[in-house]
């Protein structure tokens, strides 16, 4: 997978395109833990270009959004494919995280 | 480095002995191909200096012997000769040697070419022990992933999956699976099964799953709750496992008794029961966050209920099943899945080669697992408490004993009917007494047949004619819930004692609520044999149980007398 990061103020944008799966563990936690230590208040995640999702990219979410949690940076999911949608709405995530 | 020299003149011997030790090396020498070859395995040099022309055996020959006596290791070898002919530089090297000096050695020439080859022997050593401790690695790995898998087999009892309402199949994408399968039957022979989807695959997937059977079977066996245990499960991975380990998981249960199913879906693919044809009756989609998401105070698990349907099946699998990928990168998916289950005789086998026709050779790449689940027209489980018929006393009041062995009391409260799961509390403490584990399943349905009518139709007041007609044990757990939340007062009280009588040993129960009670005047009549037992198992498979069974007051008190003296025929 590949990230392009944008920020705007405090504003970040994540942009993934690719796989999404364990293997984009480290790239994708050394890009989050990027953001949350430049003080991000908001971290969007940009899925549009996502072609697969699988539950350990699940995983990493919940982990990026327990440290995103302790220093109050909100978290969204944008633009997500209508695979990502169906994985996320089959483990409920929807109530874990914005997701349009 | 040592050095091994071999020529069969004696004085170029000691002039290469010379200018060697001068460079600082360790030499030993050899003035024929034999001695050479003893030589070479009494001392194992790093480096061979050969002189190609000697008597019988020749540089060449003796090079090709050394080389085949020390494989898989190469040995160095610099060949010596006064002929600079191609033809011999090309047969030294095709003798596996690793270079050639001609003579007069020149000493520069000599400590470069030696430099180089050390260089190469310094590598072919760094990888030899490299090798060597890959070696051990991958040897130590077997060793703990056998013991691994045998504590998972043997944590993981696949006893109750061998149920006769059951077929199923595991096919893990590695060694270990990340799906959990287990089932089991409650005290109340309610048929309870669960399908668990650990995040990833391979053995940190499997360890994500053990905490899960444990709990399950533990908490089946003692009675609890679908809802109960799918809360502990939530509590026991959210403590156990880091952030990002979750786990998707189901609960199908299936209560031939009350004629009803309960299913749980958290995380899985939708769950579908369907007719003898095949037909979709009901579908059972994930409602709620995997477990290990939420703490255990965040988390509310909700499920849903439909009547039992006689001849129908539930079916339920990890999506490893339906996302298995072909070779053209098609999944299996839902539609090739529903195609398979015209024949109900024989589902499993039939997407099983589905399954198998569709991957070719292709291996799926996660965790598949499939269960199903039937409700059969006659329950087939052999549940034989039924035939267990003893002459019960329907008495006005409670006999005497002689002496009483031990006697618990519990007072219940509003706030505690709402929010425990009773039968298994009360059960789990009698059982803490010697002598009352082997009478577990019938007191559990004893105990579970009385704390139910107390609450129901005395706390909640509900009329069991709520339970009849088809659709209607639905409507009635939905007005049991409603009315648990809005309940306001009352209390139920229960005194637990083991009493002896002419040296029989028996245990009583007396359970009083403060409901409006009923009229029990018609209550001592025969059992009526040849009335079908529609919904519940009722107050008859109490009075079936039980030697004494007694209503006091307005009917809001009944005691009941259980023989622990007589040998257990059924357990």
């Amino acid at each position: 997978m590949n990230i392009q990061t944008t920020t705007n103020d405090s504003q970040s944008t994540m942009r993934l395109s690719g796989r999404f799966d364990f293997n984009s563990h480290k790239v994708f936690r050394e890009t989050y833990q990027q953001l949350l230590d430049a003080k991000a208040e908001l971290i969007a995640l940009e899925m549009s270009q996502v072609d697969y999702l699988d539950s350990s990219a699940l995983g990493m979410l919940l982990q990026f959004k327990e440290k995103a949690d302790m220093q109050s940076t909100r978290i969204t999911l944008q633009n997500c494919s209508q695979l990502a949608k169906d994985v996320l709405a089959i483990a409920n995530f929807d109530k874990l995280f914005e997701i349009s | 480095m040592r050095i091994l020299a071999v020529d069969d003149t004696r004085a170029n011997l000691v002039l290469l002995q010379a200018m060697l030790k001068r460079s600082g090396h360790e030499v030993v020498t050899a003035e024929n191909g034999e001695d050479a070859l003893e030589v070479f395995s009494e001392q194992q040099p790093d480096l061979v200096l050969m002189d190609v022309m000697m008597p019988g055996m020749d540089g060449f020959e003796t090079a090709q012997k050394l080389q085949d006596m020390s494989a898989p290791r190469w040995v160095p070898i610099i060949f010596i000769s006064a002929a600079a002919t191609e033809e011999y530089y090309i047969k030294g090297h095709q003798s596996g040697g690793a270079d050639y000096l001609f003579k007069p050695i020149n000493q520069v020439i000599l400590n470069t070419k030696i430099e180089s080859i050390k260089r190469i022997v310094d590598m072919q050593n760094t990888l030899h022990s490299q090798n060597t401790a890959l070696q051990e690695y991958v040897e130590k790995d077997e060793a703990e992933r056998r013991i691994s898998r045998h504590i998972m087999e043997h944590m993981a009892e696949s006893k109750g999956l061998e149920d006769p309402l059951i077929s199923s199949m595991i096919t893990p994408a590695e060694q270990f699976s990340g799906d959990v399968l287990c089932a089991a039957r409650s005290p109340s022979n309610r048929l309870y099964l669960l399908l668990g989807d650990a995040v990833g695959h391979g053995l940190a997937a499997a360890i994500n799953t053990l905490p899960i059977s444990g709990t399950f079977y533990s908490m089946v066996y003692k009675g609890f709750e679908l809802k109960t245990i799918a809360k502990e499960l939530n509590r026991r991975i959210k403590e156990a496992m880091p952030t990002g380990c979750f786990v998707a998981c189901g609960i199908v249960m299936i209560d031939p008794g009350e004629s009803y199913a309960e299913v749980w879906n958290a995380g899985l693919p939708t769950f579908y029961c369907v007719d003898s044809h095949g037909h979709v009756s009901d579908t059972f989609e994930s409602t709620q966050l995997p477990l290990g998401v939420l703490t255990a105070d965040q988390y509310e698990v909700t499920s849903e209920i439909i009547p039992y349907r006689p001849g129908h099946q539930i079916v339920l699998f990890s999506d490893g099943l339906i996302e298995a990928e072909s070779g053209d990168g098609d999944f299996f998916g839902i539609e090739r899945l529903l195609g398979c289950l015209h024949n109900p005789e024989n589902r499993l086998d039939d997407i099983r080669c589905a399954l198998q026709d569709f991957l070719g050779d292709q291996h799926p790449h996660d965790d598949v697992t499939l269960a199903l689940v039937d409700m059969p027209a006659q329950d087939v489980s052999g549940f034989d408490i039924f035939n267990d018929q003893q002459q019960t006393e329907i008495l006005t009041s409670v006999p005497p004993a002689d002496s009483v062995d031990w006697r618990v009391s519990f007072h219940l409260g509003v706030s505690e009917v709402k929010a425990l799961d009773l039968t298994p509390m009360i059960l789990g403490a009698l059982g803490q007494f010697k002598g009352l584990e082997k009478h577990n399943q019938k007191l559990f349905l004893i105990m579970a047949e009385l704390l139910n009518n107390a609450l129901d139709h005395g706390l909640l007041k509900l009329d069991s004619s709520l339970k009849s007609g088809p659709d209607a044990f639905e409507k009635y757990l939905a007005e049991r819930q409603q009315r648990l939340e809005e309940l306001g007062s009352g209390c139920i009280d229960i005194t637990a004692s083991k009493l002896r009588l002419h040296d029989e040993s028996f245990l009583r129960i007396t359970i009083e609520d403060t409901g409006n009670g009923f009229n029990y005047e018609h209550f001592n009549q025969p059992l009526p044999s040849e009335q079908p037992v529609m919904h519940g198992r009722g107050i008859k498979l109490v009075k079936q149980l039980c030697r004494v069974v007694v209503y006091e007051d307005r009917g809001n008190k009944v005691t009941v007398d259980y023989d622990l003296g007589t040998p257990d025929r059924f357990s």
